[in-house]
């Protein structure tokens, strides 16, 4: 049941530990070293966002807190992160791609799908060659070193850029993509999580060919739609295109969140935490000439756990104070008096602001003040900068007041559905 | 952060927006500063410099003798000398 997509050649070229490599590749002297990119333990986000292959070696992983890392390695070099150094070794990165290939997608910072189908005559027809010759360019026009994954759609491509090694390329083609993805575990496929690779746990299933051979039918009933997009996924099935380079995904919620500089012990420090979200939430909104329909938050506690609450708006709205106050309301029926440690206020159910149904409720009047009130303050921020007004609230903590999630936020990968 | 030093460079903006870099001038013994002409340019490429780090464009040049490369960094919008081995 091969279709027409199969033709499609698709790369995914993935930079061997990112942040690690460039700062290796900014500071020679780090070359060769056990390295850590860390984040701040001051400013609490004390984690290991990306370490050298010397340093994987001794057991350090992404992802673990600072202390576990030393531990591991007690010699590991840690440098912080800097993000603007990244996002531009991104952008140039990118640049290199797009001399082959105007289908060039993105996916975070380090890792993007190019759809090289059309410029395959230049090399004869030779995925390989081609991929190959980007990968030397990217060595030595940048000194980093990636590794890449080709195959006839995307979530295959992604999965042998995974699967290869530093520098290496692996083809995953119609021809042999069985011998290679069946016999792996099933938590190496994209969208696999340790949730759904539980629930496949508990129906039998541990491979990716285990997988592909399941009933979608019954596949739906255990896991609901993702159970079938799994499984279209394991057959290589997934059509999805490679969007081009300036492609803007809709947007579908803006949210902001935080770790917070100190656990938010009681309401008042909740509600100023709120309310420094809400403002950069309703910020983001009034920017995209976006209403949100709905308001989520989510709460994170010490141990890392946390749940997420949601709830409707009475009409489409913009404004921090309405967002705030609905995202208040809702932390204050759910909290039980935990500490928390960060929280996350995201506007969802979007709307253009142009197409409104008016109202007839005082409310909505306060709501139409309130706008404008809003907008002056936007000017206000866009001439003198953050923080040149706030409300009388924050100046009871500095501390807590004195985060800007709006120009301190940071673009995540999008999520692949 | 990197102990590169950046060094001071005469250079020419062409129409198309193109650089071409004309002389690296140094600091003598006296501390009074001199021009060194780049006499050639023989090669112009975007490279990631081993040594020095860092990427930009790398310009293989010749001072009279001397041959060495001349990176300029566009991010930092500064230039960077390197030898050859």
């Amino acid at each position: 049941m091969r279709c027409l997509f199969d033709n499609r050649v698709i790369a995914h070229v993935d930079a061997n530990s990112y942040y690690a490599s460039m700062e290796m590749m900014d500071d020679p002297s780090l070359t060769g070293k056990a390295l850590a990119v860390c984040g701040r333990v001051e400013e609490r986000h004390g984690i290991v966002l990306a370490a050298s292959p010397e340093a994987k070696w001794f057991g350090v992983k992404t992802g673990q807190a600072n202390w576990e890392a030393l531990r591991c390695c007690p010699r590991l070099t840690i440098v912080p992160p800097d993000y603007p150094k990244y996002i531009y070794g991104c952008k140039d990165m990118r640049r290199i791609f797009l001399d082959y290939t105007p289908l060039v997608e993105g996916f975070g910072l380090d890792e993007a799908f190019l759809d090289i189908t059309g410029s395959l005559h230049r090399f004869g027809g030779d995925p390989v060659a081609l991929v190959q010759e980007i990968l030397e360019r990217i060595h030595f026009e940048m000194g980093i070193t990636c590794s890449a994954g080709i195959s006839f759609n995307k979530v295959f491509a992604k999965f042998g850029s995974d699967l290869a090694g530093r520098k290496e390329i692996i083809r995953i083609g119609v021809d042999n993509y069985q011998e290679i993805m069946w016999p792996r575990p099933v938590k190496e496929l994209l969208n696999v999580g340790s949730a759904t690779n539980k629930k496949l746990g508990w129906c039998g299933i541990s491979t990716v060919g285990q997988l592909a051979k399941a009933d979608p039918e019954y596949l739906r009933r255990r896991l609901g739609k993702n159970g079938v997009t799994l499984w279209q996924f394991a057959n290589g099935y997934d059509k999805s295109q490679v969007k081009p380079i300036d492609f803007r995904f809709p947007v579908k919620s803006i949210s902001n969140s935080s770790t917070m500089p100190r656990d938010l012990i009681n309401e008042e420090d909740i509600a100023i935490a709120i309310d420094v979200h809400a403002e950069s939430v309703a910020a983001r909104l009034r920017m995209e000439h976006l209403k949100c329909r709905g308001v989520q938050v989510g709460l994170r506690f010490h141990d890392l756990m946390g749940f997420e609450r949601q709830t409707r708006m009475g009409f489409p709205c913009y404004t921090a104070r309405s967002i705030g106050a609905a995202a208040k309301r809702l932390v204050l029926e759910n909290w039980r008096g935990k500490p928390l440690r960060g929280i996350c206020v995201r506007a969802i159910d979007l709307v253009p602001d142009e197409l409104e149904q008016m109202c007839l409720l005082p409310s909505y009047r306060l709501e139409m003040r309130q706008e404008k009130l809003e907008k002056a303050w936007d000017v206000l921020e866009h001439r003198f900068g953050h923080g040149v007004l706030a409300p009388c609230s924050h100046l009871t903590d500095p501390l807590l007041s004195s985060i800007n999630p709006k120009d301190e936020h940071v673009i995540y990968p999008m999520s692949y559905m | 952060m990197p102990a590169r030093e950046p060094i001071e460079v005469i250079h020419r903006t062409t129409r198309e927006g193109k650089v071409v870099p004309l002389a690296i001038v140094w600091e003598d013994e006296c501390g009074g500063q001199r021009d060194y002409p780049i006499d050639e340019i023989l090669d112009v490429r975007n490279a990631a410099s081993t040594k020095l780090g860092g990427y930009g464009v790398r310009f293989h040049v010749r001072l009279r003798r001397a041959y060495r490369y001349l990176y300029y960094h566009w991010n930092e919008y500064k230039w960077y000398i390197e030898k050859i081995e």
